[in-house]
């Protein structure tokens, strides 16, 4: 059974990176606990991966620094990139290699047996494909070898750009439980993605930037609590006057054939709302759980 | 509307293969200049003919009497267009149907525009580019010609009729490219087609159809040239294969995928198949693979950045080792004896004072030896192909093409910058020592095989190939590190200052040993550019013909090769570790 690891946090102050004029990511200040899975949210050009580059010392920051585990990541010390598992966003891999041949080089570059190797080859169900020349591998495979890489040798510290894209639901569902149990383990998980559900489904913290800047550091249950929901109700004949009650929180009033569709926006509890539906006799009400997507897109629309 | 979507995207293709079009363009145009400048008058084809392998390559057209300036040009042509024809036919033709999906045909064919429009306007295209890249030689020929004594009509022919080769050529790969939707497959069509052409012009076939479709039409093109006999049946047959070409592309096309299918599938299915037949050789040569791959994957652990770079590249030095070691071989076996080499001497006076060969050779002499003729032949132009692969081998030691994102996650990795850089930097040595041995075994075999065993000096030939290689690494190193600081991560940025870095590095040496008596460079008070040339410290011409000792030229190499490993180890050391490097 490995240790635990030690406190092994992720700090960033400050960190600014320009290429030439262009702004990659400005003055960005925040700390990834240990034990926390922290999801790093932003639209394309938004300055993701450039912060994640820097934490892996790739591209050097024009101001501001990165510790990992209290050491300065940008002294380039190779026995902290040790702790440190790496799956790169638009992953490409040696296309000269087969899968074993390149699985052996990551292990031969980190100079140490990779223990979680076979097991994560398991999971993935790569066994068919470790002779396979990686050039010959379909995108979600090739996805495949970059996780298993960034695994298998049970890593305290994972930076993962986008680690699930590409794979269907089920080998993500294989990616979340894995990312679980490095949490319940104590690692120290940092991810950026797209997908909105995976960061509601395995995120502790979420970070959220646009256009170089972070705009909010949020909890996922605060999260939860603060997105405006959205119910939907279906009538069969409503009483288009009480519909003003509503006032610009009705988002759509769309008639079908045999209903009328009504999207309205929840601000408040349910309570103040739900009364003035009723009495117009609903035929259904939809009230789904709040997503991060619609907080994600609210919230750039209020910053526009 | 149509028209100027079309005429939009022809711009974008043109705009695309441009750059490849425009430089076969300079050096077809270059090469006829230079085929002009260095006219020998009509005494030296009496040496030349007894050449075997000129024999092969110019066929019939060393049998002619007088041979006057247009002969001349012709003759070189023919044996020039032999191989650029058919390499630009390839090319263009892979460029009609391209399957790759790296190129985004994808989108290409899931608009409104149907395959076989796509096709024949890529078609007109590729005509269009093959006339652009011929057009500036055909009017140096022209200028030449004009100037010294006519024959542009025949001249035009001449230049005209072999094109239709590069037609079918071109064809025959896009045929290629659409039976398996693949641009490989179509390379494979086009360079077996060629290969099958060269060895029936070798055999001397018969049969009309095939002397005309075979390469030896083009210099029997220039044999009709000359006499004035040519015809149309030649431009007909090759027009009626050409149709058929295109009738059956077309029926592939709508028979096929349209995006090439990376062989996942067809690995899966044959992937026992594979392996049996892997089993059945593999006891063969199990006394030789099993020590070696327990070497490698020792070597592999323990320095795997070094197993890495080899292996990275390891097709392309296994295709450029047996380049080198065959031209190597054609020039010894091509060799016609010290006695004729006098003769052939006496009769290239001319060539040899011109200007653009004085410069080759550093301002040298040549000596009537098979030296002088390797010098001649090969080693005064050493380092215009070696100069490439050191460029590939050396560039990519610390940035890889920024595709090839995977070298993020070995500088992720738990080893300095510094490792990794000088064992990819020791793995390029290694590479280059893999190509001295090949050229040497290749010239001793070739050596054998002619039986004039020990003719060349060995220390001569070590000599003036390490000076090149240590000349080359110097340059690569130089350049690679400047990159490097300067921290440019732009893979086009750096191949174009790789480029242009060497670009000035051969001409500034070139310029002045053509200009010697004028002297300009002094005159401007810029001779001290000359310094800057590693060819003015590596007098390698004058190395193998004066016969200098391998034990003088080792510690200058030696200390060269120190200095400049000593300044990139401090520069990897002290100034890469702040720079970008993804």
């Amino acid at each position: 059974m490995k240790e635990l690891p030690q406190e092994i946090k992720i700090e960033i102050k400050g960190l600014t990176k320009y290429y030439g004029p262009t702004r990659g990511i400005e003055d960005l200040d925040l700390e990834v606990q240990t034990g926390e899975i922290f999801g790093f949210l932003g639209p394309n050009g938004a300055g993701k991966t450039t912060t994640i580059r820097c934490m892996m010392n790739t591209l050097l920051p024009t101001k501001g620094e990165i510790k990992i585990s209290g050491e300065l990541v940008t002294r380039g010390n190779p026995r902290l990139r040790e702790k440190i598992g790496y799956i790169p966003g638009e992953l490409a891999l040696p296309e000269y290699y087969s899968v074993n041949e390149f699985l052996n080089y990551i292990e031969a570059m980190r100079a140490k047996p990779a223990t979680r190797r076979q097991e994560i080859i398991d999971r993935f169900d790569l066994n068919s494909n470790l002779r396979k020349k990686i050039g010959a591998l379909s995108k979600g495979n090739k996805q495949k070898v970059g996780i298993v890489a960034g695994f298998m040798n049970d890593p305290d510290v994972l930076i993962m750009d986008e680690p699930t894209a590409g794979l269907d639901p089920l080998l993500q569902q294989v990616v979340f439980k894995l990312l679980l149990e490095s949490k319940k383990e104590g690692k120290t998980l940092f991810m950026s993605s797209h997908n909105l559900e995976e960061v509601q489904r395995v995120c502790d913290r979420v970070g959220i930037v646009n256009d170089g800047f972070l705009i909010s550091i949020e909890e996922i249950e605060d999260l939860n609590k603060d997105v405006p929901r959205i119910l939907e109700a279906r009538l069969r004949s409503p009483d288009e006057t009480r519909l003003t009650e509503f006032g610009d929180r009705l988002l759509e009033f769309r008639k079908h054939d045999n209903f009328v569709r009504l999207l309205i926006r929840m601000e408040d509890s349910i309570k103040d709302n739900i009364g003035s539906l009723l009495a117009m006799d609903p035929e259904e009400l939809i009230y789904p759980p709040a997503s991060l997507e619609e907080f994600f897109l609210q919230f750039y629309e209020g910053k526009k | 509307m149509t028209f100027q979507f079309t005429v939009r995207r022809y711009w974008l293709d043109v705009k695309r293969y441009g750059i490849f079009s425009f430089l076969i363009a300079i050096i077809f145009a270059v090469g006829i200049t230079f085929v002009c400048i260095i006219y020998p008058g009509p005494e030296f084809f009496d040496t030349f003919r007894d050449i075997p392998i000129f024999q092969l390559l110019a066929g019939e057209l060393v049998d002619v009497e007088n041979p006057e300036l247009l002969f001349w040009i012709l003759m070189l042509l023919s044996i020039f267009l032999n191989l650029l024809y058919p390499v630009m036919g390839i090319f263009f033709g892979s460029r009609i149907l391209p399957f790759n999906e790296k190129d985004g045909k994808e989108l290409i064919f899931s608009t409104e525009k149907s395959p076989l429009t796509y096709f024949l306007e890529n078609l007109l295209l590729v005509i269009v580019l093959i006339l652009l890249v011929v057009l500036p030689a055909y009017l140096v020929g022209v200028g030449f010609l004009l100037t010294g004594g006519g024959g542009v009509s025949s001249f035009t022919i001449a230049f005209i009729l072999p094109l239709f080769f590069g037609f079918v050529v071109a064809m025959v790969t896009s045929l290629g490219c659409a039976i398996w939707s693949s641009t490989r497959t179509g390379y494979a069509f086009g360079g077996i087609f060629f290969i099958v052409s060269f060895t029936l012009n070798i055999l001397q076939q018969e049969n009309d159809f095939v002397k005309d479709i075979n390469l030896m039409t083009q210099s029997k093109a220039f044999l009709h040239a000359i006499e004035g006999t040519w015809n149309v049946e030649f431009i007909l047959k090759c027009l009626f294969l050409m149709m058929l070409l295109i009738i059956l592309t077309i029926f592939f096309l709508y028979r096929t995928d349209y995006i090439e299918t990376r062989s996942t599938y067809q690995e899966t299915i044959g992937e026992e198949d594979k392996r049996g037949i892997k089993a059945r050789f593999s006891f063969k040569f199990s006394f030789i693979r099993t020590p070696v791959e327990s070497i490698l994957s020792r070597i592999g652990w323990k320095y795997p950045a070094f197993r890495d770079q080899l292996q990275s590249s390891a097709g392309l030095l296994l295709i450029y080792t047996v380049i080198t070691c065959a031209l190597l071989a054609l020039v010894v076996l091509a060799y016609p004896g010290d006695a004729a080499m006098k003769e052939l001497f006496k009769g290239l006076d001319i060539i040899f004072e011109s200007p653009i060969i004085a410069a080759f050779l550093f301002g040298h002499r040549l000596t009537a030896t098979l030296e002088g003729f390797l010098l001649y032949k090969i080693m005064a132009f050493h380092w215009v192909y070696y100069g490439p692969f050191l460029f590939i081998a050396t560039h990519s030691i610390i940035m890889r093409d920024s595709n090839a994102g995977y070298d993020e996650i070995t500088w992720s990795m738990p080893r300095t910058r510094t490792q990794v850089i000088m064992e990819r930097t020791i793995a390029a040595l290694v590479y280059l020592w893999i190509i001295i041995i090949a050229n040497f075994v290749a010239l001793y075999a070739s050596e054998i095989i002619l039986g004039t065993y020990a003719d060349i000096v060995l220390t001569d030939f070590g000599a003036t190939t390490l000076a090149f290689i240590y000349l080359g690494i110097g340059y690569s190193f130089f350049l690679v590190l400047f990159v490097a600081l300067a921290s440019i991560p732009h893979p086009k940025f750096l191949l174009i200052t790789l480029i242009g870095a060497l670009l000035i590095a051969i001409f500034i040496p070139l310029i002045w040993f053509m200009n010697q008596e004028m002297s300009w460079l002094e005159q401007l008070n810029l001779s001290w550019l000359l310094y800057l040339s590693p060819f003015y410290y590596f007098d390698v011409a004058g190395m193998l013909l004066n016969d200098i000792n391998l034990l003088l030229v080792i510690p200058e190499t030696f200390i060269y090769g120190v200095i400049i490993i000593v300044f990139f180890v401090s520069v990897v050391k002290f100034w890469t570790p702040t720079r970008d490097i993804a």
